[in-house]
């Protein structure tokens, strides 16, 4: 079912399973007599939204998305993917993980790990395979390295396999475990803006985006909505809409004060604002 | 050329041509007829084996090699990959491979000729039994090193369990795989001859064994020759097999 546009999810409210994707009361804890790594944490994600979870680091991140991933079974609670609570891995989703080095296959050539997610896809013909292969290498802009081994690419080249292998697969959600996390600022960058490229050429009614990144700006600059998690346990802690003009450029959007507003707001909520301000005796934020 | 690498180039070999040369000297001045010179000992080289003794003793030992350790190999890697994906083979088959591992294979050929008799199956089983284990062993480590998200991506992208082994795991462990292989190769070699040594018909181990008892010194020197170079090529074939086809096991 598709929401009307303007209809808002409210925070916390927990009951509302239409969107594509709704998370509810997910509690995990690794093993008996450890602590909880998420304790009670439930939002929605609406059709062709681009949400960014942020959180401090070790705050259950990853472990939040492995659960939504169906790659991780939760303690209790339940995952939502449209309309159906999850049981494994769903089929409409793909995922790309922080560490190409890690999830890329060494022993394939960009173009069969771009493959790789259609081995299984008897619906498609060879042909129709090839094309879905060629068009997400071009994509990300790796046309004329198919016959390249990841290992002969650079850091950034090789998470843009990742990000068209994922893509390759067409799912209706893609889930990002920080992904240019391990690649240098001004890779990131161009990263970042392949990843919107591919949202406009998707549409509105295309793909869902759900990112895990300790990186305010890169959240800020991507999605249309933020959802920052507590310290560990995790919960979420707030949930807010990111009203940036589109299209979004990095250096219009980043200094637009809009952008600077939900900078401010967002790191007050993760209380890193009250540290520098202690430490270099400055005015206390208003409560 | 400059200093460094004619140095270089020339320096290895100084001791094997010096002890060549004393073991001509010694041979020709001794009078023992344990050490015939070198040169009595080429002229056997080309008498026996160009082509007698290749096509009667040589080929039937490779044979055995080659068929003792491809079997040793596939059992290893089947073995290995499925203690790495399954808990309960795992469980089933723990103590008593590690019991068999310790056995030292050479001590299981009186064993093997017990239950195989004389015959090539006896032969063939012990080589493979000696290769077994250092590929099983080295599989399972490999395959249980798998990293975890390249196994997730393919749950993400609905492979089932066996597929995932077949295009994850086993790739992964490859690289694992081959240095098993590689530990393997002298091990066969070893088993090969030592099979020969017992009631043989053929093969290098009984061209060794036959030539020593009846005092052809230089025969019996030729076969330690063959034998030495046998393990050489054999290695140097598979390092460059391996170089050429896993460029990309730094990336694992």
């Amino acid at each position: 079912m598709r929401r009307r546009a303007g209809e808002r999810h409210v925070a916390g409210d927990g009951g509302d399973r239409t969107g594509i994707l709704h998370v509810e009361e997910l509690r995990k804890r690794y093993a008996p007599d450890t602590p909880l790594v998420c304790d009670g944490l439930s939002f929605n994600v609406n059709q062709g939204e681009f949400v960014a979870i942020i959180g401090p680091s070790g705050c259950g991140k990853s472990t939040l998305l492995r659960m939504i991933a169906g790659i991780l079974s939760p303690t209790s609670g339940d995952v939502w993917v449209g309309g159906r609570r999850i049981d494994g891995p769903p089929p409409e989703m793909a995922l790309v993980f922080q560490d190409y080095t890690r999830s890329l296959y060494p022993w394939l050539t960009v173009e069969r790990n771009v493959r790789f997610p259609l081995a299984k896809r008897r619906d498609l013909d060879k042909a129709e395979k090839a094309e879905r292969v060629a068009e997400a290498i071009r994509t990300v802009g790796l046309t004329g390295f198919e016959k390249y081994s990841p290992g002969q690419l650079s850091g950034g080249m090789q998470q843009r396999v990742a990000i068209a292998r994922a893509l390759a697969f067409q799912p209706q959600i893609l889930l990002l475990d920080e992904p240019f996390a391990s690649v240098d600022a001004l890779t990131k960058e161009g990263l970042e803006d392949t990843l919107l490229d591919v949202r406009d050429r998707l549409g509105a009614s295309g793909n869902t985006m759900l990112m895990v990144t300790h990186d305010i700006d890169e959240a800020i600059y991507l999605a249309d909505r933020i959802v920052v998690l507590s310290k560990p346990p995790c919960v979420v802690a707030e949930e807010l809409s990111v009203d940036l003009p589109v299209p979004r450029t990095q250096v219009e959007s980043r200094s637009h004060p809009e952008f600077l507003r939900i900078r401010a707001y967002v790191h007050d909520v993760m209380g890193l604002t009250d540290q520098r301000r202690r430490t270099h005796g400055g005015p206390q934020p208003s409560a | 050329m400059s200093r460094t690498t004619f140095v270089n180039r020339v320096l290895p070999w100084i001791l094997p041509l010096t002890l060549l040369g004393l073991w001509e000297y010694f041979g020709r001045v001794g009078d023992s007829i344990y050490l015939p010179p070198l040169s009595e000992v080429l002229t056997a080289m080309r008498e026996d084996w160009l082509f007698d003794h290749a096509q009667s003793d040589l080929l039937p030992s490779l044979r055995r090699f080659a068929v003792g350790y491809l079997a040793g190999s596939v059992l290893g890697i089947l073995l290995g990959m499925a203690i790495a994906s399954s808990r309960r083979v795992a469980q089933y088959t723990g103590p008593t491979l590690e019991f068999l591992r310790a056995l030292p294979a050479v001590a299981v050929l009186p064993v093997a000729v017990l239950i195989f008799g004389l015959g090539d199956g006896m032969r063939i089983s012990i080589i493979a039994f000696g290769v077994l284990f250092p590929v099983l062993v080295n599989t399972a480590t490999g395959a249980r090193n798998t990293r975890q998200e390249r196994i997730d991506v393919a749950r993400m992208y609905g492979l089932s369990r066996f597929e995932i082994v077949r295009r994850v795991i086993f790739p992964s462990a490859i690289p694992m795989i081959s240095a098993g292989l590689r530990v393997g190769l002298p091990i066969a070699l070893i088993m090969m001859v030592v099979s020969e040594l017992v009631g043989g018909q053929n093969g290098i181990g009984f061209y060794l064994t036959t030539t020593q008892s009846i005092f052809d010194i230089s025969g019996m020197f030729t076969a330690l020759i063959i034998l030495g170079l046998l393990g050489n090529i054999i290695n140097a074939v598979y390092t460059r097999l391996e170089t050429r086809s896993l460029h990309w096991a730094s990336q694992l």
